[in-house]
């Protein structure tokens, strides 16, 4: 069988498989040309709007617009060394704990290519292809390292990097005079809050659902009230909430008479995000048989340490698809914060079509900032189903 | 002295009250915590009162109850939630729709239906969905001609950026009750018809086709009432008309482009994630399923909709349920393009005359209150699947 | 208790330790259901007792209390002196002094072996890590399987992951041992390996506490049968006082079920 479908020729071969897939019987047939057509439709018409009525010019000329808003080009300096730290971390963490695969190799240096190369201008190519052999570097070391004798040492390193990324950019920024974060805008905006939607808010999360399974009631009682009540509505309610009601009820302290609207927004981000991941952490520690804890009990190990070393890396490593699910929609939620007047990558793609030269023509605007999202949403999920089982494994 | 601290020391080390003391200290920070916010929240109005004020605001969509804007705020809000109540349950049976045959789709034989599916969810969910309804709204719905210039289909369905107007089923007055009489009238021979056969088929073992002889009954009945009562429904299609200042559409179906953005947006949203729902459940299903169906000879849609689906139904309904809610959330995001959901109107409302707490408290029992309800409708959905199940 | 009968320590190698465990009228109810019916008993140092009875009787309940995995509702429970209550100093005494080796492992599926043995040594006993590593290879040694030191659990077989298990509860340099059925959810092929372990363990004078029914091996290895039934110790005696001459009739019908 093998041999004799080697000996066919190619063009045989082809319409063997086009048998096979598209027509072997009259039902599949009349699908394939059902949606043949319809695909044909559709491919005509978004071809012809991205090579044709398109205005690329749009966001050609409005790349800063859509990178960084109305942040000053003076201050750009704070935020190369979290982005690099960022770069490395990823590098050395993908080297570390993802299975070999080309593909995926592929698909991440791509998409950061993509973002950076097309969001940053002329003067920061140097400084994303410096991101960029961080990446490639740690990469390459965290490959030689792995399964040696320093693996757990990188594994740390790696881990101790990613959780200082957010505090190292949160200093620079407002190391100095600082940057006023009313002036925080474009896709950089999207990330920071995302990131701090993460770096609080999963903490949070598994900090509620541990209430939440805690044996005391009125712990319990407290953690779900509080899932529950941020669960029951959407988050642009809870934004708004930011906008109208939080002033009324943050203390004012050093003078301050508001806290300002973006940490008010990362305050609810995080919140938000932290009742959702609750449930999903929730989730993971149920999976857990009831042996695990009485061995630990029986060595004796106190609670902390038994939930410490035993309870949750196995409850948080049974729930990595469903966490990274979480990460992505947190990312794409960042895009509602357009809805508090902020300049985020979304609300720059809105602004161009106010510009004299574009008026009313946001389209290509629009699909450019749908494609940033969309890359860093997709690239995140596609590597959630690559994670190795092993995480955080050899914790000596 | 010394026995006493003795005693302390004991307390200390005994682990209920240990437990004992933690709640203590947990519930006194709680207390704290809640006195503060209640101390915050004295100085603000929280009375309700500013809701019976007249609305002074127009509402552009509405739907089956009118609006003016000499009405009460609490009426303008009933409208919008009523407009949220029309976009959620629209959403859902479409999502539900497109979200099954994607989902299934994505698992056919067939190598372009099957990859044709993948794209879809797989660009679709990564994205945005603001981005989607603002692209839906902006790129397509307002880019729709002029009402002067409209697109029409055969004269009978409108597009324009003003609406969508499609021709819609419109009762015809007098013989319409009388109609629905008959009808309800002959489901009873219906049902009768489908028992008695169904028996027999199980006692002889004879093909006797139940479900096709009690729709053939139901048929004939509704037939005999055509002949006598002619037909119980007409077909409306919209026509322009044009007034001095404005033009619009009189008759048939007629929706706002926000509506329908809003529409597509979400349930093409949603209908992604329904999809990988539907994929997940159907492949968790033992491959035995599928075997067994192909050896006793069903065909592949029989194999599809009398074996796989039912049973892959059951394990979907948890999900589902939370895609629902979902849905209903961001039916939230109308706001965004200015369709009169509630929430839009709640923040209408806030800009006019404050009390921002009391609105966002009525609002998110508003989402409860349709949660709950969505929650109550699939759980009583389940137990009935699964009775039959079993 | 009337059905309760203390046999006297007739051929039973008298140990000349002094009490390791009392047993004084406990009692323990899950809700509405009594699991143990005023349970009174006492082990001696270097006492290797085998409990054994029918399922539900209560025998995993016994044992679970002895280290406080179940608290008793009545009664007096002593380990090695100390009462167990609700005081966490006791617990924690007690808990370093009991290992407890359960019928489906427990083993950390997260962790190497090693680290398994080595966690609770390091964050209990706060022995530095190449000490409690070292201790780790002796224990594992001497059930038999140095050679599986970095590998994960799923990795071994049930009779490695049970002597594994064993390793890590003698990590904690126990006085006592508890056994809930430890070969009842292995493979026959297995089970030999892993009793080969206990009776090495038993013969070094350890005091253990076995709920078993692999009778040829009790009867070699025990000082003492309890024999457990709804809730109660029906029956105590040697060896060979259940093997010749069995008083009770539950024991008799027992014993001639499982023989
Ligand atoms: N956590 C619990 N909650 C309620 N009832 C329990 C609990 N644990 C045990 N029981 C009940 O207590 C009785 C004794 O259980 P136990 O596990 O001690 O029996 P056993 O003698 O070990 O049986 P087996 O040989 O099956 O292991 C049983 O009837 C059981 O149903
Ligand atoms: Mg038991």
């Amino acid at each position: 069988m093998q041999a004799q479908l080697s000996s066919l020729s190619g063009p045989l071969l082809a319409r063997r498989w086009v048998q096979k897939n598209l027509f072997s019987n009259r039902w599949n047939s009349v699908l394939t040309v059902i949606t043949l057509t319809l695909f044909a439709v559709i491919a005509y018409n978004l071809l012809r709007f991205v090579l044709v009525s398109a205005e690329w010019e749009s966001v050609d000329v409005n790349r800063r617009l859509l990178f960084l808003a109305t942040y000053p080009s003076a201050e750009e300096w704070r935020l190369w060394p979290p982005l690099w730290l960022f770069s490395g971390v990823a590098g050395l963490a993908y080297a570390l704990w993802s299975r070999v695969s080309r593909r995926e190799i592929v698909i991440l240096g791509a998409s950061a290519a993509f973002m950076f190369l097309l969001l940053a201008e002329g003067s920061n190519g140097a400084l994303v292809a410096t991101g960029t052999l961080i990446a490639v570097g740690a990469y390459a070391g965290g490959r030689r390292l792995r399964e040696t004798r320093y693996d757990t040492t990188a594994r740390r390193v790696a881990i101790g990097g990613g959780v200082a990324v957010l505090p190292l950019a949160l200093i620079l920024l407002n190391a100095g005079d600082g940057v006023r974060t009313t002036v925080w805008g474009g896709v950089m905006l999207n990330l920071t809050l995302a990131t701090v939607g993460i770096g609080f808010g999963f903490p949070l999360g598994v900090m509620l659902a541990l209430g939440r399974a805690s044996s005391l009631p009125v712990v319990r009682l407290a953690c779900a009230g509080y899932i529950e009540f941020v669960r029951a509505g959407p988050l642009i309610l809870w934004l708004a909430m930011a906008r109208f009601v939080l002033p009324d009820f943050l203390p004012t302290v050093g003078g301050l008479d508001e806290v300002d609207l973006v940490v008010r927004a990362m305050m609810v981000m995080a919140g938000f995000s932290g009742a959702y991941i609750a449930e999903v952490v929730r989730g993971g520690l149920q999976t857990i048989p009831r042996g695990q804890r009485e061995a630990a009990d029986a060595m004796g190990l106190n609670a902390f340490q038994t939930t410490w070393y035993i309870v949750l890396p196995q409850a948080l490593r049974s729930v990595i698809p469903a966490l990274v699910n979480r990460f992505v929609s947190l990312w794409k939620d960042t895009s509602l914060v357009v809805v508090l007047g902020f300049v985020d990558l979304l609300g720059a793609a809105r602004a161009i079509s106010a510009q004299p030269d574009f008026v009313g023509r946001q389209a290509a605007a629009l699909l450019f900032a749908a494609l940033v999202f969309w890359t860093v949403a997709f690239t995140m999920s596609r590597l959630s189903l690559r994670i190795e089982r092993h995480l955080g494994v050899g914790e000596r | 002295m010394a026995a006493e601290s003795l005693r302390g020391r004991r307390l200390w080390r005994s682990g209920r009250a240990r437990r004992m003391a933690t709640q203590a200290g947990f519930s006194v920070l709680l207390l704290i915590f809640l006195a503060y916010m209640v101390e915050r929240a004295s100085h603000l109005d929280l009375d309700i009162g500013f809701m019976d004020a007249p609305a002074g605001f127009q509402i552009s969509h509405t739907f089956v109850f009118g609006f003016d804007s000499g009405e009460s705020r609490l009426a303008a809000y009933f409208v919008a939630v009523t407009n949220t109540i029309r976009l959620v349950v629209v959403g859902i049976l479409l999502a539900t729709v497109i979200g099954v045959l994607a989902g299934v789709a994505r698992l056919s034989d067939n190598w372009l239906v099957s990859r044709i599916a993948t794209v879809y969810v797989e660009v679709v969910r990564n994205t945005p969905l603001l981005v989607q309804i603002i692209f839906w709204y902006t790129a397509v719905f307002l880019k729709l001609p002029r009402i002067e210039a409209e697109r029409s289909l055969f004269d009978v369905a409108f597009l324009s950026n003003r609406a969508l107007a499609l021709p819609w089923p419109e009762p015809r007055g007098d013989f319409f009750t009388a109609w629905v009489i008959v009808l309800a009238l002959a489901l009873v021979p219906g049902y009768f018809v489908r028992r008695i056969r169904a028996r027999r088929e199980a006692e002889t073992g004879q093909t006797m086709r139940p479900n096709l002889y009690s729709l053939g009954v139901v048929l004939g009945i509704a037939a005999i009432g055509f002949l006598v009562l002619g037909l119980p429904v007409g077909i409306d299609t919209p026509t322009i008309v044009s007034e001095e200042f404005t033009k619009g559409y009189v008759g048939g179906l007629s929706v706002t482009p926000e509506f329908a953005a809003l529409l597509i947006a979400l349930v093409m949203y949603t209908g992604s994630f329904i999809a990988e729902i539907v994929r997940g459940s159907i492949q968790a299903l033992p491959r035995g399923q599928t075997e067994a169906a192909m050896a006793v000879g069903l065909t592949g849609y029989q194999r599809i909709t009398l074996v796989i689906l039912p049973q892959a139904l059951r394990s979907m309904i948890p999900s589902l349920t939370n895609e629902y809610l979902n849905l209903t959330k961001n039916s939230s995001l109308a706001a965004a393009i200015a369709y009169a959901d509630l929430f839009q109107i709640s923040e209408i409302i806030i800009n006019k005359a404050g009390h921002a707490v009391v609105m966002f408290i009525i609002v998110i029992i508003t989402y409860q209150v349709m949660s709950f309800t969505i929650s109550a409708f699939m759980a009583f959905i389940n137990r009935r699947v699964q009775l039959v199940g079993a | 208790m009337t059905s309760q009968q203390t046999q006297p320590a007739q051929g039973q190698t008298q140990r000349t330790g002094r009490d390791m465990i009392v047993v004084e009228g406990v009692s323990k109810w899950f809700d509405d259901f009594q699991a143990l019916r005023d349970v009174t008993t006492t082990m001696q140092e270097q006492e290797v007792v085998v409990v054994f009875g029918p399922s539900g009787s209560g025998k995993s309940t016994f044992i679970r209390t002895l280290n406080r995995l179940e608290q008793h509702d009545a009664g007096r429970i002593l380990i090695d002196g100390i009462e167990l209550t609700d005081d966490l100093a006791n617990l924690e005494a007690i808990r370093s002094e009991v290992g407890m080796v359960f019928q489906q492992f427990n083993l950390f599926p997260h962790l190497t072996v090693q680290r398994n043995i080595t966690l609770a040594p390091q964050k209990v006993r706060h022995l530095p890590q190449a000490e409690a590593e070292e201790l780790a290879m002796q224990l594992l040694e001497r059930v038999g399987i140095p050679e599986q030191a970095d590998k994960f659990p799923a990795q071994l077989s049930g009779g490695q992951q049970q002597r594994v298990a064993i390793a890590r509860a003698l990590a904690m340099q126990p006085k006592i041992m508890l056994f809930d059925e430890p070969t009842s959810a292995l493979d026959p092929e297995m089970i030999k390996e892993v009793l080969d372990v206990m009776r090495e363990l038993a013969e070094s004078g350890m005091t253990m506490i076995v709920v078993t029914h692999e009778m040829g091996f009790a009867r070699e290895v025990a000082d003492r049968f309890l024999f457990f039934d709804d809730g109660q110790i029906v029956e105590e005696g040697t060896p060979e006082h259940f093997f010749t001459d069995p008083q009770e009739d539950r024991t008799k019908l027992f014993l001639s079920q499982i023989l």
